[in-house]
């Protein structure tokens, strides 16, 4: 297919820069995104390219003031259209083992200023003499001390750079855990919108850079100003879509829920400019967990944090038995992700439901003051919420319950009690300041921590008490590390328990990037599909379709840049064309859509083979072992079931079987003509191997 | 009394959530962009503790001390039959003397100082569909002053 050209001339949903900033040499420079948009759009394809050819080598420790790191907007961020004002940040974590590149995505207004202060997105590179922060003040850009801001928190961060630069300014910043280099440390917007999962937030630390700031007098403009209230329109009352198989969790059932002692107000909201879609739930009036006889705080949170307070997935809002919410302050129109939102009208509504139910975890008892000073200090710190409340607090829970710190070899500093929200802030305070016997290894991250202390026992010891669906008790280890040194997610153990071909699709995501494709790459599927292969979805061609149909998704929602929650949903097929319609002006169909984002797609793979020497056999070896753990229906994989299902994956791709490099032809597919000859160069244009024999399985447990 | 203007429900009955759709569409239907120097009605982001955002939107005053500024007077910066307070933007010479006229604080007259121009709520006066700030309101806390209160203030603690 040929490349579509986009435009003549750069619409004005474009900001027309992206700002190169040299930390070390205090220098900026700018290139013209016209040079970029037509080929990758915006967002993550566009930085993958932009990283291409920024980076000449980018295997770098991630620590170092060689990485850099990308920031995107997408075209529709300002433009006024719903869940639009997201972003994507790229370059190698410092979380990912071994350090790799990566991406990640936010949300807030920050996007939204940025533009209006004429960038579409910046490159950092070097690093600073003295902690800084770049001011981006339109097109005039500085290079502030930011040491009145040590140590500050997040909030307090971006309140003192509100005083100073007014409140249409935006920032991204870092708490303490990012100037600490914590592994685990995010980049924070306004309440609650984080750069998170890669750790980018120790690589600004390292960098010295504590902040960004934008503040801007320009304008944005849709192509299509009706267009964009028609999508509203369609927004405020969609038609009722047909459930799909999707996402499912883990029912994790407790006797007792410790719930608040003080009423507070509840309002949904959303974390970006013209968003309808109020998928964060906040919460007024809170005691503040670090500062307790202070003023009362709002806490923002989404899914992620009502799981953390209650341990309870299976109730999505389960604390609507204390809120007392504004009536009009509702949640905002979901797609179809989660069943127990499907149409009750439909007949086959049991049989959903049947699916939702998931296995029994059994953690600690869920505790409203406990789970509320998780997320607090992960908000003030600038740490991962994810990772701490996922990884990090079940991975002491199981040890304990396995009786792995009996020995006393581990301590904390303090005694383990899930009653005490004095033991969560006391972890993440030895975590953020590299304080106690374990600070050091704590703000390594999880799995390095895990690594280090000896993972046969620490990492692979099984825990018990967990239980199938059917009531059999079914084995995990204590640490829920799926691959590349991420904690599982939509992988089918740990805390999302969905099923088979649910975690087999999610795990082949995983295997081709360095990490889980939260949001647009969750699985999604028709139930009639589904149907098909159910039971042996690892040989379903099907299956395939649908995986790299939700690559596709993945990359475009993180490219326009949108938001997971929304794209893909199958009550809209032609969502993104619409959109783009409306930002960009230009019609485009569903095939020439694809085409970027398999561009931008296989682009990350070519940073991953040129970087970090990607084959099959390292991806396989990643993602394989964590599947042979049972998972809430008590499935697994076998090693050929599971490399059928990678032939299949890499034969759609057009890739070599024996190395997982693509093809000359896969690479020309999609414009990336030289790339294929850099490769060529290289020797990594795979020549077939008539004796090619897979591998036999190399992990026998 | 006032004219007619555009005002905010108190948090209990809807509480902002700080989406800035007012502000956005406000500027997109009457100069087809969005920024933050355009458009009548202006979102300021609470404390983030506490994430009480307010809007501040032009009353209509009956004295309408910024028209009494506007040197352009009639011409730029006008009154229409109903009081409303507009600018006629061809007119306008952005030389910031309605903004500073105006009695209430922040101003709610918005300087475009590249284009030298200057925006105010004009209540959607020429839009078929009435003001857009209400209609995009996700969480329907904008409303008419003029308009039947879709709640009921003693209920909620005599909130305005
Ligand atoms: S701009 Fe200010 S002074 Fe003029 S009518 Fe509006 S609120 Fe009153
Ligand atoms: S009524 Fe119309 S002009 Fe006035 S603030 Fe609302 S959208 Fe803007
Ligand atoms: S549209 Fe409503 S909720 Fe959104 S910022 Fe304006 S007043 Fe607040």
């Amino acid at each position: 297919m040929a490349k579509k050209k986009l435009f003549d001339k750069l619409p004005s949903c474009y900001a027309g820069k992206i700002l190169r900033i040299d930390l070390t040499t205090k220098t900026t420079s700018i290139i013209p995104t016209e040079k970029y948009a037509n080929d990758y759009i915006g967002g993550r394809a566009l930085a993958n390219r932009l990283y291409w050819d920024e980076v000449k080598d980018g295997n770098v420790p991630a620590l170092s003031a060689e990485n850099t790191l990308i920031y995107m907007n997408g075209p529709m961020s300002g433009t006024g259209l719903p869940y639009s004002g997201r972003a994507v940040m790229t370059g190698v974590s410092a979380k990912n083992i071994p350090e790799q590149y990566t991406h990640s995505s936010c949300g807030g207004y920050f996007g939204t200023v940025l533009k209006w202060a004429g960038y579409d997105g910046f490159i950092i590179t070097g690093k600073a003499d003295e902690l800084t922060y770049v001011l981006i003040d339109d097109d005039k850009v500085s290079f502030e001390s930011a040491e009145e801001l040590r140590g500050a928190y997040v909030q307090a961060t971006q309140e003192k750079l509100f005083e100073k630069y007014g409140r249409r300014s935006s920032s991204l910043v870092i708490g303490p855990a990012g100037e600490n280099c914590c592994r685990h440390a995010s980049i924070v917007t306004h309440a609650d919108s984080a750069f998170a999962k890669p750790g980018f937030g120790a690589v600004w630390g390292y960098k010295n850079l504590k902040a960004v700031v934008a503040r801007g007098t320009g304008t944005i403009a849709p192509a299509d100003v009706d267009a964009v209230m028609r999508i509203h329109d369609w927004e405020d009352n969609p038609p009722k879509g047909k459930p799909e198989t999707g996402d499912y969790l883990n029912t994790i059932e407790f006797a007792e829920f410790s719930g608040p002692t003080e009423p507070y107000r509840q309002v949904f909201n959303s974390c970006n400019p013209a968003c309808n879609h109020r998928c964060m739930i906040t919460r007024c009036g809170l005691t503040n967990p670090l500062d307790p006889n202070g003023d009362k705080v709002s806490m923002v949170g989404k899914c992620l944090d009502e799981q953390i307070c209650i341990m309870r997935a299976d109730n999505f809002f389960a604390f609507g038995a204390y809120i007392d919410f504004p009536r009009q302050n509702k949640p905002g129109n979901y797609k179809w992700m989660f069943p127990q939102v499907a149409d009750p009208e439909d007949p086959l509504l049991d049989v959903y439901m049947q699916q939702y139910d998931g296995n029994l975890l059994n953690m600690w008892g869920p505790d409203f003051n406990f789970g509320t000073m998780i997320n607090w200090c992960c908000n003030e710190y600038g740490l991962d919420k994810w990772d701490i409340g996922f990884w990090l607090f079940t991975w002491i829970y199981q040890c304990q319950e396995e009786g792995l710190f009996d020995d006393g070899k581990v301590d904390f500093g303090r005694p383990i009690d899930f009653e005490d929200p004095q033991f969560a802030k006391h972890i993440l305070d030895c975590m953020t300041y590299r304080q106690g016997p374990m600070g050091d290894l704590l703000a390594e991250g999880v799995g390095r921590m895990i690594r280090a202390l000896g993972k046969e026992k620490y990492g692979d010891t099984l825990r018990h008490g967990i239980f199938t669906r059917d009531g059999e008790e079914r084995l995990t280890p204590v640490s829920w590390e799926a691959s590349w040194g991420e904690p599982s997610h939509w992988q089918g153990r740990g805390f999302q328990g969905c099923e088979k071909n649910i975690w087999a699709s999610m795990n082949l995501v995983n295997m081709i990037g360095a990490r889980d494709e939260a949001g647009g790459g969750h699985s999604h599927d028709s139930y009639e599909n589904y149907l098909t292969y159910k039971d042996d979805p690892c040989h379903s061609p099907l299956l395939i379709k649908a995986t790299i149909h939700n690559n596709r998704r993945s990359e475009m929602k993180d490219s326009l840049v949108l938001c997971e929650y929304k794209d893909p949903d199958p009550g809209r097929p032609n969502l993104e064309v619409e959109f783009i319609k409306a930002a960009i002006g230009v019609d485009m169909t569903k095939e020439e859509i694809d085409h970027i984002a398999d561009r931008g797609k296989l682009l990350e793979r070519a940073i991953l083979m040129r970087d970090h020497g990607r084959t099959r056999d390292m991806e396989v070896a990643e993602v394989y072992p964590w599947m042979t753990y049972e998972d809430p229906w008590g499935q697994t994989v076998t090693w050929d079931e599971w490399n059928d299902f990678v032939d299949l994956y890499y034969q759609a791709y057009n890739w070599d079987l024996e190395t997982g490099w693509p093809t000359k032809e896969a690479w020309e597919d999609v414009g990336l003509d030289d790339i294929a000859d850099f490769f060529e160069k290289e020797g990594k244009i795979p020549v077939e191997n008539p004796n090619y024999v897979r591998k036999a399985n190399p992990f026998d447990r | 009394m006032k004219n007619d203007h555009i005002i905010q429900y108190p948090e209990e009955y809807s509480h902002c959530i700080g989406c800035s759709s007012c502000e956005l569409f406000c500027s997109l239907v009457h100069d087809g962009v969005t920024g933050p120097c355009r458009g009548g009605i202006k979102l300021e982001l609470g404390k983030l503790s506490t994430l009480m955002n307010k809007v501040y939107v032009c009353e209509h005053c009956e004295d309408h001390p910024c028209y009494e500024a506007c040197p352009k007077k009639d011409r730029a910066m006008c009154v229409d039959e109903n009081g409303t307070v507009y600018i006629n933007e061809e007119e306008c010479i952005g030389c910031g003397l309605c903004a500073r006229a105006c009695k209430l604080t922040p101003s709610r007259i918005t300087m475009d100082k590249k284009n030298r121009k200057a925006h105010k709520c004009d209540l959607c006066r020429t839009r078929e569909d009435g003001p857009v700030c209400i209609k995009r309101c996700p969480v329907v806390c904008l409303g008419l002053a003029s308009d039947p209160l879709p709640y009921d203030p003693e209920k909620l603690g005599g909130a305005k």
